[in-house]
């Protein structure tokens, strides 16, 4: 039992960090319907920038932040310069992907030409550690489980209650319809860009802090937890990537506690294929409607 | 039709077209193409499936390149603007299909309808959109994607007057709606509209219904305006009759030739008219 629980605490903690990316991920399918790989590059370059940061004295907290406003910055130029100028071109969706994937590799081996390929660590100590029930959890995570669900609900908010918000998701769900009602729609898709990079950033670096040691290939495997996560839930649906986040993360968990720790992606993709078998739009994608990427 | 019904208002601005070209690859879908949509006043563009009309309409929106003639709001010159910005100068767009936001509760839909207002003058539009159509008062949480074909179309054109739009372009709204509640939209609303002094811009394949509300009217043909006049006029004119109105195709009329693909020469006719058509 006591191992049951303690891999749902892991679960809840790696979960949200899953879900965070997974948001962010989720929320540029949404609005400019790329699925954009090079999100793992985004996620190991804010681990990186925030071991610089680290490295320079700054403490782990204000790093966070530092670097989830840096990604948010550089998400957008990603959006101007590059996927924007694919869609205009009548790109599809699936060679954008392959644009998306070429810039993973190029962002990968950017970190690599200035860090090298040697293995980092943030060198935290993990602090006092939580006893809940039989949950153990050290603060690190608990802060990091705090402060995702506090980020996952003001983004809720800002997309219910406030006239952006809305904005946000009528274009997504139709931008035609969007700009013709005045929403400058080019404007809220790099909002969004906007928010997705902040999102990123804060997974990329919580990510690195409640790992031991990683490398340039940090983003690119958690990716595949990423995606997953993304599609389980309903690529495109917000709440289906916060579901699918911690599904995802307690599955996993579940599978390396009773089983390896190895085959935690095999696990999160098995769990994908039975979840598309059983529901081809995802637990939450459930109105499956057509995206409109018309400019 | 009366087209006296806005003359208690002052008249908001035309939407004008002239010899507009525009189209998606070499050859162009709509040709030469000219009308007027005057404050006050409905005019409707009947023409067969495939005709050009929605293609016409996304032209004047910016959706599709014009690439002769121009396109001008009051006098001024809109030819190819963004359509965000078209909105925002008081041209309202109701597409033919996808015309709400499926994932938004329909008072949201409403709120994007009103975007560029105030938070106060949302509300207080709200209020006002809600009384033209109080039927969706019991409907204000829906999500839009929930509603029925009838109701969805309600909360299209109540969405579009959320802003007060002085000029209206309607891509076939009453598409899949049952005879009689096609009968409501362009009887009650589309009318009303025109009531409200807006200018209305109507597009249909339903010909008889829409020409009988129609205070002036075109025929669009092979992407060319093949007869303009009143309503009345282009209702009664056998040609549209062989056309639209369940003609069996006997007919040897121009139009009829016209439509075959071999364009033949309007403007002989005795019914062509170019009151309110430029
Ligand atoms: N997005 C598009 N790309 C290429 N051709 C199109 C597109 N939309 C419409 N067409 C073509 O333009 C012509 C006119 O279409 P449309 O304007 O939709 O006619 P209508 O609204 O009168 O039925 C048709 O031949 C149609 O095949
Ligand atoms: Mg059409």
């Amino acid at each position: 039992m006591s191992i049951f629980v303690s891999a749902i605490g892991f679960g809840i903690a790696s979960g949200a960090v899953i879900a965070l990316a997974s948001l962010g991920f989720t929320l540029q399918f949404g609005l400019s319907n790329t699925l954009n790989i090079g999100y793992g590059g985004f996620i190991t370059l804010a681990a990186f920038t925030g071991y610089g940061l680290i490295q320079l004295g700054l403490g782990p907290w204000p790093t966070m932040a530092a670097v989830a406003v840096i990604t948010g910055l550089l998400s957008v130029l990603y959006y101007q310069f590059f996927i924007r100028r694919l869609i205009l071109r009548s790109v599809g969706l699936g060679p954008i992907a392959i644009a998306t994937a070429a810039a993973l590799i190029f962002i990968d081996y950017a970190i690599v030409a200035v860090a090298g390929t040697d293995v980092k660590s943030y060198g935290l100590t993990s602090g006092r550690t939580f006893h809940l029930w039989d949950f153990v959890l050290s603060s690190t995570q608990v802060a990091i489980i705090v402060l995702a669900l506090a980020l996952m609900l003001a983004f809720q908010l800002l997309l219910r209650l406030t006239q952006l918000g809305r904005a946000l998701r009528a274009t997504a769900v139709n931008k035609t319809l969007a700009r013709s009602c005045g929403i400058r729609a080019e404007r809220v898709t790099s909002l969004a860009w906007l928010i997705s990079g902040l999102l990123c950033g804060t997974a990329g670096v919580a990510l690195a802090m409640t790992t031991q040691a990683f490398d340039f290939n940090l983003g690119s495997t958690f990716l595949i937890l990423i995606i997953a996560a993304a599609v389980v839930g309903g690529i495109g649906e917000p709440y289906g990537a916060v579901a699918g986040g911690f599904l995802i993360g307690i599955t996993t968990e579940l599978s390396a506690a009773y089983w390896s720790p190895a085959y935690s992606d095999v696990v999160a993709f098995l769990l994908l294929i039975v979840i598309l078998l059983i529901r081809p739009t995802g637990i939450l994608g459930g109105q499956a409607r057509r995206r409109h990427v018309a400019t | 039709m009366s087209s006296d019904k806005g003359a208690d208002r002052p008249a908001g601005p035309a939407l004008q077209c002239d010899r507009v070209v525009a189209g998606y690859g070499d050859a162009p879908v709509v040709r030469e193409v000219s009308l007027t949509a005057a404050p006050g006043r409905v005019l409707c563009v009947v023409g067969p499936n495939g005709a050009g009309k929605s293609t016409l309409l996304r032209a004047l929106l910016g959706l599709v390149r014009v690439r002769q003639g121009t396109v001008t709001l009051g006098g001024k010159d809109v030819t190819n603007k963004p359509l965000e910005e078209l909105a925002r100068s008081g041209i309202g767009y109701v597409p033919q299909g996808e015309d709400v936001f499926d994932t938004l509760r329909v008072t949201e839909n409403l709120d994007m309808g009103g975007f560029i207002l105030s938070r106060a003058e949302r509300q207080a539009r709200m209020d006002a959109v809600l009384d033209i159509f109080p039927a969706l008062r019991r409907l204000t949480r829906r999500y839009a994607g929930t509603l029925s074909g009838g109701e969805r179309k309600m909360v299209a054109l109540a969405r579009v007057l959320m802003s007060d739009p002085d000029v209206l372009l309607l891509d076939e709204p009453t598409a899949g709606l049952a005879a009689e509640l096609t009968r409501m939209v362009l009887e009650e609303q589309v009318r009303l509209l025109a009531g409200l002094g807006k200018a209305v811009l109507l597009v249909e394949q339903k010909a008889e219904a829409a020409l009988s509300v129609a205070d002036d009217a075109a025929v669009l043909v092979n992407g060319q305006i093949a007869l303009t006049g009143t309503g009345a006029e282009v209702l009664a004119n056998e040609d549209v009759g062989e056309i639209f109105l369940g003609g069996a195709g006997r007919g040897k009329g121009w139009m009829q030739s016209m439509w075959a693909g071999s364009a033949g020469s309007a403007g002989t006719d005795g019914t062509v008219h170019s009151t309110g058509i430029a």
